[in-house]
């Protein structure tokens, strides 16, 4: 039994697996606040209201030995993926900072508190944000301050203003700065118009320049005691945080809701048999866990879900398509969760010990899995030897489908179009035979005279 | 609609020059945690914050009554 390395920094519980349940353990130091929040019923409201992750008690017996010995053990439901805010689209990333909000929002008017803001308290069912750290709910103290308010605007508002106003991308620097992104790191970066604003002004240019102010004073005066903040007045910021954020959009996404062309080089026959061959692994291995590699705006993820998928994560590399596909997916109400991966540097494991944040392959252990016109962009475009795109992509599950365009294909001569071919061994041929050396090849297809195979696999012994 | 955006430019705007007034002038605190100073300001936010949302919640009130603005009870029904 191991406590999991990202729950360390909260003495008052951590998180462990056991098997495959995972438990939380309350210890002595969260003790009161937890029995408070327990019994007020809030965290069951929160729970039925669909912020907060579910919970059952269970007998602090079954983490018998763990060191300290834990007062409280409640058991959570799996989450069928962890991913973390540098994996987020826009649209996810401002989905999750509003539902803290309004989970700290509701908390308020219960007498309850977050005791923090980290993002990676928030984690996604589909394109459903839910809270996961149920010892994070603190009884309220008139009067307090809002502990959290920093690590609010570095996580969730400082990338979103970064991103709605410069266009930026915030995800390569805060995969970089787990903590996020920094008032002071930001606002040199905002233009005048960007910073017309009260939410910006208050949360970031006084915070930075304060903080500028208070670096260059020296180190000498103790800080002085905190003030007392009025209850309405933090219900006053919070509301104004999620009026601010709400408004905020990509500058050239504003009609993300509104259709789209799909552009690709498929005609419609083609296509239907590719989902076809696509609904028909699904139906046939009825995986819980799907993942979608290379999923554009998620049309393959839509037919994996209507065909029995328990559950779709799909990864691309292109902002504008996993927004497309987070709208869409929101709309339906299915659960598909598009991510940013770029195949090759995926998610690094790192943070404290480089295991706090676990890598992008310790968590992509599907049950099924599709690979549709992507592995050119592995092997071509990014160099990397055909054989090892084919162990990378057959380690996510032991079920799967991986598309081969080879040198033929419109979309392949494009990508060597400007380069030479240094890719003799980039055929159909050794394709095959990759996959064949990692599983049986349960089925193969040519759609058309297509210069692409289907090829689907299972590794399963 | 444009007389409320008007307001809230010159209400943030009115905002901005105070902060950036202020601040070099107002006592150094010297050394704080990055924590500590968003905690320095959350008085001030807050109060300004207040203000600014009773002032809105005022707003709503007025627009609606003049019919420029639907009723905060339509607006609800939206969501």
């Amino acid at each position: 039994m191991m406590f999991d390395p990202g729950s360390f920094r909260d003495p008052s519980g951590r998180v462990l697996m056991r098997d495959s349940r995972v438990l939380r353990a309350v210890f002595e130091h969260g003790r009161a606040a937890f029995e408070a929040a327990d019994s007020a019923g809030v965290l069951r409201r929160a729970i039925d209201k669909g912020l907060l992750l579910d919970m059952q008690p269970v007998d602090p017996a079954v983490v018998a030995g763990i060191v300290p010995t834990p007062v409280h053990v409640i058991e959570h439901p799996r989450l069928d993926f962890v991913s973390y805010p540098y994996e987020w689209t826009f649209s996810a990333l401002k989905a999750a900072a509003l539902h803290h909000l309004d989970f700290q929002l509701d908390l308020l008017e219960q007498g309850f508190t977050l005791s923090d803001a980290t993002a990676y308290n928030v984690q996604f069912n589909g394109p459903r944000p839910v809270f996961i750290d149920h010892l994070s709910v603190i009884p309220y103290e008139e009067g307090s301050l809002w502990t959290g308010q920093r690590q609010f605007g570095m996580q969730f508002l400082n990338p979103l203003v970064l991103w709605a106003k410069r266009g930026i991308a915030p995800n390569a620097w805060f995969r970089g700065s787990l903590e996020g992104i920094a008032p002071e790191d930001l606002e040199p970066l905002l233009r005048t118009r960007d910073k017309l604003s009260f939410t910006v002004m208050a949360h970031i240019v006084a915070q930075a320049r304060l903080q500028r102010a208070v670096v260059k004073a020296g180190f000498e005066n103790k800080p002085k005691a905190a003030a007392k903040l009025s209850k309405t007045a933090f219900k006053a910021i919070l509301v104004g945080l999620k009026d601010y954020i709400a408004g905020l959009n990509l500058p050239e996404t504003k009609s993300v809701w509104s259709d789209y062309a799909v552009h690709n080089s498929y005609d419609d026959t083609r296509r239907s048999a590719k989902h076809e061959f696509v609904a028909k692994l699904v139906r046939e291995e009825a995986p819980g866990l799907f993942f979608d590699v290379g999923c554009n705006s998620g049309d393959f993820s839509a037919t994996a879900l209507d065909a029995g998928a328990g559950a779709v994560v799909g990864f691309d590399f292109d902002f504008g398509a996993l927004e497309r596909a987070f709208a869409r997916f929101t709309k339906s109400g299915q659960k598909m969760l598009p991510l940013w991966l770029d195949a090759a540097n995926p998610s690094p494991a790192q943070g404290w010990a480089s295991a706090e944040r676990k890598s992008f392959g310790e968590r992509a252990k599907g049950d099924s899995m599709v690979a549709l016109a992507l592995i050119h962009h592995i092997a071509i475009s990014r160099n990397v030897p055909l054989d090892q795109a084919v162990d990378w992509l057959m380690a996510m599950a032991p079920t799967g489908i991986i598309e081969f365009p080879n040198k033929d294909d419109v979309m392949v001569r494009e990508l060597l179009s400007n380069r030479p071919d240094i890719f003799p061994d980039y055929t159909e041929e050794a394709f095959v035979a990759h996959v064949s050396a990692r599983g049986r090849i349960v089925e193969q297809t040519r759609l058309g005279d297509s210069t692409r195979l289907l090829v689907r696999y299972d590794s399963r012994t | 609609m444009h007389s409320a955006r008007l307001k809230q430019h010159t209400g943030n705007i009115l905002f901005a020059l105070a902060v950036t007034t202020a601040l070099p002038l107002a006592p150094a605190h010297a050394y704080l945690d990055a924590g500590s100073i968003s905690m320095a300001l959350q008085v001030t936010v807050g109060a300004i914050a207040s203000g600014l949302m009773i002032g809105k919640l005022y707003l709503h009130r007025i627009m609606s009554f003049l019919g420029l603005r639907k009723a905060a009870s339509d607006e609800a029904k939206k969501d």
